[in-house]
């Protein structure tokens, strides 16, 4: 069968046959189904490897010639060489023209292509005031401090007197004295020394020189000293020292003889002689540098030879 | 007038004639001049 159509073969015996009322209907199986559509695609893997840096690049080609240089100078400055090889200097200044000059501590040169250094003015400033009165040092002279004139001063024992001096030029002094009057007696033992200044008084000791022995009249005792001194202002120290003698009569600035000059022409009340230094009580052995002061009217002068 | 000088430091008992170095007799005469010039 294969048109749903029952067939049958007639008998003889009477059949009744009740026609098939149903048909049967056998139907074929149908075509498979499409097949279902493919699963999702899976992750990307992890990125390999970075590969290795590429070779160097060839060199690139040389540049284009550079042009020629041009030097343009204006004075002071000058040039000796060429436009492309330069020679450089600054002309040396004079009075009319800029330029460059050489220092220098000189305070008595009259050049003028130099210019002074701070040193010199200093030098300069320092010995302004005295250079008109006092001349330069000549080598044999003594000096002390300039009081009109000298008398006799007895001192006291142990006691350091300090007088000023003002030296004008740097100078180097080979001796240092101090000088017996005629009435002394005795024996003893003189300290002789000297002092900066600070604002006016006895400061830092500079030399202590040593000490000499007088025991004999009107005789200079002096000691052998070498000392520079710069521009400025110095106290001359004297202490009688050991055992005192019967009389301690030096050559010295006495009561009432004033020092006539700009160093010291003062006193601690106006109706006063003018003073003559300072002194300082208790010094026994070397010096030190100066302790407590009280101005003198009166003290034995100290003098520096000059070298 | 005399001039008595010692040598560098003065006064010194171990030194030769106690470090004085030279003594010298100043006529009156240059002695006078010179208080007179200054």
């Amino acid at each position: 069968m294969s048109d749903n159509t029952l067939t049958v073969t007639e008998v003889v015996n009477s059949v009744t046959v009740t026609p098939v009322t149903n048909t049967v209907t056998v139907s074929e199986v149908g075509t498979q189904g499409p097949a279902g559509t493919n699963g999702t695609n899976g992750t990307n893997g992890t990125n390999g490897a970075t590969g290795a840096t590429g070779a160097t690049g060839a060199t690139g080609a040389t540049g284009a010639q550079g042009s020629s240089g041009v030097v343009t100078v204006n004075a002071p400055l000058t040039n000796a060489g060429t436009s492309s090889a330069a020679d450089l200097s600054v002309s040396t200044g004079t009075t009319s023209a800029v330029g460059v000059l050489q220092l220098t501590d000189s305070v008595s040169s009259t050049s003028t292509t130099t210019a002074a250094t701070a040193n010199a003015v200093k030098t300069a400033y320092d010995s302004s005031l005295v250079k008109g009165v006092q001349l330069p040092y000549r080598a044999g002279l003594y000096y002390k401090t300039p009081n009109a004139q000298y008398g006799t001063q007895t001192i006291s024992h142990q006691v350091t007197y300090y007088t000023p001096i003002f030296v004008n030029t740097s100078n180097t002094f080979d001796r240092i004295a101090c000088t017996t009057q005629a009435t002394f007696s005795g024996t003893t033992t003189v300290r002789l020394g000297i002092y900066s200044d600070s604002a006016g008084s006895p400061s830092t000791l500079i030399l202590d020189a040593g000490t000499v022995t007088p025991a004999a009249t009107a005789t200079v005792y002096q000691i052998t000293i070498s000392q520079t001194l710069a521009t400025g202002f110095y106290w001359l120290a004297f202490c009688q020292q050991g055992t005192a003698p019967t009389i301690a009569a030096y050559v010295g600035n006495a009561n009432s003889q004033s020092v006539a000059n700009l160093l010291i022409n003062a006193n601690t009340t106006p109706t006063a002689n003018q003073l003559a230094g300072f002194f300082q009580l208790s010094v026994t052995g070397a010096f030190a540098n100066a302790g407590t002061l009280t101005a003198t009217t009166g003290a034995p002068f100290v003098y520096i030879r000059s070298a | 007038m005399k001039i008595i000088t010692y040598g560098l430091g003065g006064y010194d008992e171990s030194k030769p004639n106690k470090n004085i170095v030279e003594e010298i007799d100043i006529p009156d005469e240059e002695q006078n001049e010179a208080d007179r010039q200054a």
